[in-house]
């Protein structure tokens, strides 16, 4: 049967200064949600950031949808959501700026967007200049959501959410994989969340791949995620 | 469909996988959930209870060895014909056997009546977790 993983890696391998990420091998199928853990520096922005075509890697390291993201960014992007808090917005009201940015996606749901606005409490006559850091992240999340990519990448969607907003992302999370065509990989710090929600774990230390495979089979019953990440030297 | 009657609770420390079962296994025995109850899609679970698919999936696997449910292929999930919810008869049955062994086992640690028959009313009038009263 032919397979149809949204990201194939292969021999990944991007150096920053004294730093290298190394990916040997490593795939992303449909219908999942893939937690990208590990400590600050360890390699995970720019692994998502690399999948995203934000940063180069040599021909072949990369596949999403069968495509170099680096060499066919506009193919990629129009179907891969990427969320970071530093993401830059656009200067003005969250209903001119939604609309705006609707016309760069074809797959853009007016209605879903307004779904995630209500579900993020997030004003669309507010505007985006004065909205707080949790306000930003909200805005972030429902732009990366509101085309219905198939690939979802989340950069520490977390960081700055309060916990009312922590649950509108979870739940927004699994609402993206109630369709089996697509997937998210979400970076984050709060190891509880992930564990909660992740099918597969893929962990990262000092740009190695340090365990990767199903969550329940990583982190065993009678112990946390924070615990196992102890246990590998990877917390 | 019906709606589980599932609450996931964070403070237990007993993993999601297991509340779940536990929760639709008492919820088939008491027959809030029907003989033949269509169960919501794992992807739809899991969105319900904001948990993984393979939460879900794990719990499904383990109602489902133990006879609880079933899968129909292309069908869904359905909770299992032949689990009839427990007869009140049948209730009282089991709760004299357990309670008979309790018994055997206090008078072996030198108990007396009196002294079972306080700890019993004690017990029942606690809201131990114990009580399966959600």
């Amino acid at each position: 049967m032919e397979t149809t993983e949204l990201i194939v890696v292969n021999g990944l391998r991007i150096r920053r200064g004294a730093f290298t990420l190394d990916i040997p091998n490593w795939r992303v199928e449909p219908g999942q949600v893939i937690g990208v853990v590990g400590p600050n520096g360890a390699g995970k922005t720019t692994l998502l950031e690399a999948l995203a075509g934000l940063r180069p890697a040599a021909p072949g390291q990369i596949r999403v949808f069968g495509r170099n993201p680096w060499r066919s960014p506009v193919e990629v992007r129009s179907a891969l959501g990427f969320m970071s808090d530093d993401m830059p917005l656009f200067g003005m009201r969250i209903a001119p700026m939604l609309k705006m940015i609707s016309g760069y996606y074809s797959t853009w749901d007016a209605g879903l967007a307004e779904e995630l606005l209500a579900r993020f409490e997030l004003d669309p006559r507010q505007h985006v200049d004065r909205l707080s850091r949790g306000q930003g992240t909200r805005i972030r999340l429902v732009t990366a959501l509101a085309f219905r990519p198939r690939l979802v990448l989340l950069d520490e969607p977390a960081a700055g959410l309060d916990l009312s907003g922590r649950r509108a992302l979870l739940e927004s999370v699994l609402e993206v994989v109630r369709d089996p065509e697509r997937s998210v990989l979400v970076s984050s710090h709060l190891l509880r969340d992930v564990e909660r929600i992740a099918d597969r774990l893929i962990v990262i230390h000092e740009g190695r791949v340090v365990r990767e495979g199903p969550t329940d089979e990583l982190v065993g019953e009678g112990r946390t995620l924070e615990e196992a990440l102890l246990e590998w030297g990877a917390a | 469909m019906a709606r589980l009657p599932v609450q996931l609770s964070d403070a237990s420390g007993v993993p999601y996988y297991r509340q779940i079962v536990d929760q639709v296994t008492l919820a088939v025995r008491t027959g809030q959930l029907e003989p033949g109850a269509r169960l919501p899609s794992v992807r739809d679970l899991a969105g319900q209870l904001v948990v993984s698919l393979i939460t879900i999936r794990r719990a499904y696997a383990d109602l489902e060895a133990a006879g609880r449910i079933v899968r129909r292929q292309g069908q869904g999930t359905f909770v299992a014909e032949n689990v009839a919810a427990t007869s009140p008869r049948q209730a009282r049955l089991e709760v004299a056997v357990k309670l008979g062994e309790v018994v055997a086992h206090a008078r072996r640690l030198g108990l007396d009546a009196t002294e079972i028959r306080s700890l019993l009313d004690r017990s029942l009038q606690s809201k131990g977790d114990a009580d399966g009263d959600h």
